[in-house]
């Protein structure tokens, strides 16, 4: 038990080393690090540390809140951090490689928060450290993807940021326990979390801007920001029947657009969106079984999903290109990188003897048990989805499909060797997944391998198989196009256009109209009234008395307000005797008395 | 050409791996029939249930992608810019 | 093949003889199959939907 060190700490500061080393030693120290960092977490055991207390307005803050919980997200975390490292670690750049490791260690550090005020710096620290890795690829798109997610980002930062000032304000403690969905504080809370979870609607940032990363800038991305975000959820509104349904539609609708999108690391942004769907579904069921297949189903997807976008980083890496369109036969000379990809597709599909299938089965048997029908046959429908774009058309297309005429190598070792062990745990949790089992939060009495379930599973696979054979062999699959699909982001990337037009066009016309009435017209009409009120009276009445009057009076009182414009303002000591002023002091007076009194 | 055949460059061999996806799926599809399940559902007890919505999940999510989400969606790729 | 130095624009599937009739007549029958099993399968007890208690711990 090393409770000196915190393993967010040793990746945040460790980071600060890396331009100070350079060749061997810097990969020998970027390896030892996010080792260690592994290693710590995997000593940690049960408990609170590395409390400051009344660091914050009287309020303890908590860096490391040890639970079952949070233990199997720090467990995974920093276990992805070292692979995602080893498969970087040949990369030029030292600013990419440091601000992954800052990035994974407030990962870390969220997840091992116990209050507010600590998990909403550390979230904060994310989302700028995740928008430089998107900036990281430095090309045109990434640098505007990267500005899209930073402010989808920092909106929903301020909207957590409102809610968890209200919810210390109404509940007089900063505590990160159960929040559930009750009132205003609680709604902000869980659209902050909400943005990082890529709810639907919220979820434009993430098929937007983790294409546009580095290779290995996208690994790190798959793997904390979602993840993080259904801890978050588990931990505060588990049980909330809202997220059954947001999750269902989340499993549900990004297969629509995986199937007919071209870019292949987009297909496996949309794929990520609908397995983080398996997950909220789960957290919204709430009972024992359902929160602990969110957690293994979290576990495990970092796994399967690193991997592929591991695989589909070699393919970059090696061919430069990542579109169905151009890609197609690469199983010729890149099969090992091909057979990762497999084993990734296959977990990610379910199949037995993969991690994927002991963890989503326990999501779906969950949401069967609580007899809640539609969302059961969505789960089944995005099983079977998920297997149709990931699972076959990811493979398909990059390695098998029509020959693009690409002979490339296979890529360097240590990205062969970070898939590899990727692979292997993919396998052996589906092999032996007490291991996974053993570290949830609750006890675990699930037996995924009875042979009905088997069958049953690999029956839904193999006819999703066979629907894409017979689809494709008959002409009828949809066609890769080289183009672009539209998805809620249209409504800021084209919204903004049409803001900044009325920005220009009818609000400065308003805006000027505004700033004469209010800063020319009124103060000279009040400055040229205020010379004397008096005479200003006057003519008012007198204007008044004109409506009233005989035709005859008319006359009269046209000329005398004539005569008072011609000498306005007048001589105003003439016409403002003491003993008014002094009365309409006390008129003031008793009107701010009256005015303090209500 | 005088390049090297790869796996599946021959036809034959393509022709090995959908007999065997077809082989398994008749194998599936006889085997359910003798297995005792444990359903939550009723309908989960019917034959091959299983697969059958599977084959129909995948091929209305194809269908809808290909003639209705794709007509409203799909733009030129310097949409954007 | 086709071995054009600019990126491919579109890449469809071209048929093979004799599956767009096999696809055809599978969904049909696996969509009669589903609908008959989900309409008619509780021998039309509405009460069916939900668990059935069976397995349900």
């Amino acid at each position: 038990m090393i409770n000196g060190l915190h393993p967010a700490a040793i990746l945040i500061i460790g980071a600060f080393v890396v331009p100070l080393l350079s060749g061997r030693v810097k990969q020998a120290y970027l390896l030892l690090l996010t080792a260690v960092a592994f290693l710590v977490a995997l000593s940690l055991s049960e408990g609170t540390y590395w409390t400051l207390s009344s660091a914050f307005l009287g309020h303890d803050l908590v860096f490391g809140r040890v639970d079952k919980l949070s233990l199997v997200f720090a467990y995974i975390f920093t276990l992805m951090g070292f692979i995602g490292t080893l498969f970087g670690i040949h990369m030029k750049g030292d600013g990419e490689k440091m601000v992954s490791l800052i990035y994974g260690g407030c990962a870390v550090g969220a997840v091992l928060a116990g209050d507010m005020i600590t998990l909403f710096i550390f979230l904060e620290l994310m989302m700028l450290t995740a928008t430089y890795l998107v900036w990281a690829k430095k090309d045109r798109a990434s640098y505007y993807a990267g500005f899209r997610y930073f402010a989808v980002h920092a909106l929903g930062g301020l909207c957590l940021l409102a809610g968890i000032l209200l919810h210390a304000h109404e509940t007089g403690s900063i505590a990160f326990d159960y929040i559930g969905l009750s009132g205003l504080s609680s709604v902000l809370i869980f659209i902050g979390f909400g943005v990082n979870c890529a709810f639907p609607i919220l979820h434009a940032w993430l098929p937007d801007a983790y294409p546009e990363s580095t290779i290995t800038g996208t690994v790190f991305l798959a793997t904390f920001t979602t993840k993080s975000a259904v801890y978050l959820f588990a931990r505060g509104f588990p049980g909330t029947d809202l997220l059954i349904y947001i999750g269902a539609v989340m499993t549900a609708f990004p297969i629509f657009i995986a199937v007919i999108e071209n870019n292949l690391r987009r297909v496996l942004s949309y794929s990520l969106i609908n397995q983080v769907g398996f997950m909220v579904v789960a957290v919204g069921i709430g009972t024992e079984l359902a929160i602990n297949g969110a957690i293994a189903h979290a576990f495990v997807h970092i796994l399967y999903k690193g991997l592929l976008f591991m695989s589909m980083g070699s393919v970059i890496h090696q061919t430069g290109k990542i579109n169905a369109t151009d890609l197609g036969g690469l199983y010729k000379s890149m099969p090992f990188t091909a057979i990762c990809c497999i084993i990734g597709a296959a977990s990610i599909s379910g199949f037995p003897l993969t991690s994927g299938f002991v963890t989503k089965s326990m999501i779906v048997s969950a949401a069967g048990h609580e007899g809640l029908v539609i969302v059961w046959f969505t789960l089944i429908f995005a099983a079977a989805g998920v297997f149709h774009h990931s699972g076959i058309k990811i493979p398909f297309f990059a390695f098998f499909s029509h020959d693009s005429g690409i002979r490339t190598t296979e890529p360097p070792l240590n990205m062969r060797v970070a898939m590899g062990i990727a692979a292997f745990l993919c396998i052996f949790i589906g092999v032996f997944p007490n291991v996974l089992y053993s570290i949830l939060p609750y006890p675990v009495d699930y037996v995924p391998y009875t042979t009905p379930h088997v069958v049953s599973q690999l029956q839904l696979l193999l006819f999703s198989a066979l629907a894409f054979t017979l689809l494709l062999r008959s002409g009828i699959y949809p066609a890769e196009i080289r183009a672009i699909n539209l998805d809620i982001d249209w409504s800021y990337r084209k919204g903004t256009r049409l803001f900044l037009w009325l920005l220009y066009n009818p609000a400065t016309r308003v805006g000027q109209w505004g700033s004469r009435l209010f800063f020319e017209c009124i103060p000279a009409v009040v400055t040229r009234m205020s010379l004397n009120p008096l005479a200003v009276i006057a003519i008012t009445a007198d204007r008044a008395r004109m409506l009233f009057a005989s035709e005859q009076h008319k006359g009269v009182i046209k000329a005398r307000i004539e005569k008072e414009r011609l000498i306005y303002p007048g001589d105003i000591i003439k016409s403002w005797p003491i003993g008014s002023t002094v009365l309409w002091v006390s008129v003031f007076l008793l009107a701010y008395l009256l005015i303090y009194y209500l | 050409m005088a390049e090297k055949q790869y796996l599946f460059d021959k036809p034959r061999n393509v022709k090995i791996l959908l007999g065997a996806l077809f082989c398994s799926i008749a194998l599936l599809v006889i085997i359910d029939y003798f297995i005792t399940k444990h359903p939550e559902f009723y309908w989960e007890e019917y034959p091959s249930f299983y697969g059958v919505y599977g084959f129909v999940a995948c091929v209305v999510l194809v269908l809808v992608a290909k003639y209705i989400l794709r007509p409203i969606v799909k733009r030129r790729e310097d949409y954007y810019d | 093949m086709k071995e054009n130095e600019e990126e491919v624009m579109e890449l469809s599937h071209d048929s093979v003889p004799g599956y767009r009739p096999v696809f055809y007549v599978v969904f049909a029958v696996t969509i009669i199959y589903l609908a008959v099993v989900l309409i008619y399968g509780g021998g039309g007890d509405i009460h069916g939907l939900g668990p059935t208690g069976g397995a349900a711990h």
